[in-house]
């Protein structure tokens, strides 16, 4: 899976490509913005890792015009920006996420295996968090190797929790999720889902667990290691 | 309604007393052109049917005197739009916002036209010195932040050892500083008193969701209990960012394992945060928002420029910042934002 890293600091670029190349990636690596622009309009790549700042443009720059174009690669933007306007502006440019400077590669590497899985992307279609996966195509969940049969909204909920293991999802992301525009969530439908998930969840014997925050959203977290 | 300092005000003044003096003057002149005819006749009935004209004629002076005045106020109003039009556009202008050209933004009268262009080029200044801070805060962050992303990278690469992980958690400190203080540069270089309106109960809610990782990290729980469901504070979002995230931090890492993290918003735009920490001292409350100081508990994560960037930003928004602390029991953080 071809994925392009466009970055100036060439310490930089090679310790994200050996972790690409390290996670079964085929990364390829461009220091400036001519270069990446021609490297995009040539290969077909599944994803971008995005400098922001290069020494001949902006970064955004290209963002804009793949996006213009019509392309819906996956980018991942790579910033020492972390202002909310900065954050704001190159989502609004067509980032699909962002990570902020210094980071590390393994956040890196889930941020971008995220990115490859979302609906239609191309890598897997199997989504795991500890002993729970979840086949987005056949939508069958297990746990610890045996089927666990969920309500259609649990089963949503779980996905979108899944997507975004180790971070909060928030309240009103989840809701919006788990009901159609036209449809009337009943009051306190999202803590009312993720109850009866964790429920489904802790009887089955997973290892993952819903943490929540209340007022504010759920993490799905991954099992503690053991504290040595 | 015509407030006595406006021009308008101050112009109908003048063409009100004018009016009044044209027609006391006015007045006047008849009487005594009135006088003049009526010597040349003889007759009381000319004298009584002169006089009566000179009254009927008289009254309507005044009448036509307040038209005038009327008109000349409404004329006086509209000359005056542009300049209403003017104060509009100039209270949109916002510090980062697009620079805008007031000179050629509207039609003005050439009398005011020296002072438009002069303010234009004041603003043209400002907005010159607000860009190049603005350069030099995002350039230092890339300077800064690429090498210990390298830095990073490199001491990830090492093999597990205890020596690496201690350099690891070195370099994740030193991380944090420097976003610390290309935070506190970007607060001091940010716009004074921010005409913002923002809703804080969401903001508060993304900024706690955004710490969840670290407060699940150290087994703390977060809750957020508003009073209602949206509080419209003024400010700037990055100022409000700033100060709740490191109020929350703080109170994240420095709370014990396993307790919780309250925050609770009311409909008055007052954010508490209670931790149940170690408390503060009473007799380290008066250093508590310096630079680079920090708490004898120190905690291995602190720079001790958290308060520091929550003190500063709350000066920019006219939020004030309480807090009040029990040893042993915790403390609380109280931020009133400006409404």
């Amino acid at each position: 899976m071809r994925i392009l890293v466009v970055e100036d600091e060439s310490k930089l670029a090679t310790a994200v490509c050996d972790a690409l190349r390290g996670a079964s990636f085929c990364p390829d690596h461009a220091a400036m913005l001519g270069d990446a622009r021609s490297l995009v309009s040539s290969v077909s790549y599944e994803a971008i890792v995005l400098d922001l700042a290069l020494p001949d443009g902006d970064g955004l720059a290209l963002l804009r015009e793949l996006r213009a174009r019509g392309s819906d690669l996956a980018v991942l933007a790579l910033t020492a920006r972390d202002s909310v306007e900065d954050r704001v502006t190159g989502l609004d440019a067509g980032a699909d996420d962002y990570l902020v400077k210094p980071f590390a590669t393994e956040e890196l590497l889930a941020r971008i295996r995220a990115l490859l899985r979302r609906p239609g992307a191309v890598l897997g279609h199997r989504l795991a968090v500890g002993n729970v996966t979840l086949d987005t195509r056949t939508r069958m969940v297990e746990v610890a190797g045996q089927p666990l049969a969920l309500a259609r909204r649990e089963l949503l909920a779980l996905e979108v929790l899944m997507r975004r293991a180790g971070r909060v999802v928030a309240k009103d992301v989840l809701l919006d999720q788990l009901y159609e525009l036209d449809e009337d969530p009943p009051l306190n439908a999202v803590p009312v889902h993720v109850h009866h998930l964790r429920r489904a969840l802790e009887k089955a014997g997973a290892d993952a667990k819903i943490v929540t925050f209340r007022g504010i959203g759920y993490l799905l977290a991954e099992p503690r290691a053991r504290k040595s | 309604m015509i407030h006595r300092r406006t021009l308008q005000f101050s112009l109908a003044w003048r063409l009100g007393l004018l009016l009044l003096v044209v027609s006391a003057a006015a007045i006047g002149y008849l009487r005594w052109r009135a006088c003049q005819v009526a010597a040349g006749y003889q007759t009381d009935l000319a004298h009584t049917v002169l006089f009566e004209f000179l009254v009927d004629v008289a009254w309507t002076i005044p009448l036509f005197g307040a038209l005038a005045l009327v008109m000349g106020n409404w004329a006086i109003r509209s000359g005056l739009a542009p300049l209403r039009a003017l104060s509009a556009d100039v209270s949109l202008i916002k510090p980062g916002g697009p620079s805008m050209r007031l000179a050629a933004a509207r039609v003005l009268p050439g009398e005011v036209m020296p002072l438009v262009q002069a303010v234009d080029a004041a603003f043209d200044r400002l907005h010159a010195a607000y860009d190049a801070e603005r350069r030099f805060t995002s350039n230092a962050a890339h300077e800064l932040r690429t090498p210990l992303a390298v830095l990073q990278a490199d001491l990830e690469r090492l093999p597990d050892h205890p020596s690496v992980r201690s350099l690891r958690d070195d370099a994740a400190r030193v991380a944090r500083i420097v976003a610390q203080l290309l935070e506190l540069a970007r607060v001091e270089a940010g716009p004074p008193i921010g005409q913002d309106t923002v809703e804080l109960r969401r903001l508060v809610a993304e900024v706690a969701a955004s710490l969840g990782p670290l407060a699940h990290e150290r087994d703390v729980a977060v809750g957020l209990d508003a009073e209602v469901s949206a509080v419209y504070v003024r400010g700037t979002s990055g100022l409000i960012e700033a100060i709740v995230r490191n109020v929350l931090e703080n109170a994240i890492l420095y709370t014990h394992p396993g307790t919780a993290v309250a925050l609770r918003l009311t409909r008055a735009g007052l954010l508490t945060v209670d931790d149940q920490g170690p408390g503060i001292p009473p007799e380290q409350h008066g250093q508590l928002f310096e630079r680079l100081w920090r708490g004898t508990q120190v905690c291995r994560n602190g720079s001790g420029l958290g308060l520091a960037i929550v003190k500063e930003g709350a000066a920019r928004i006219g939020a004030t910042i309480k807090f009040h602390s029990e040893p042993r029991r915790g403390t609380s953080f109280c931020v009133q934002f400006a409404t």
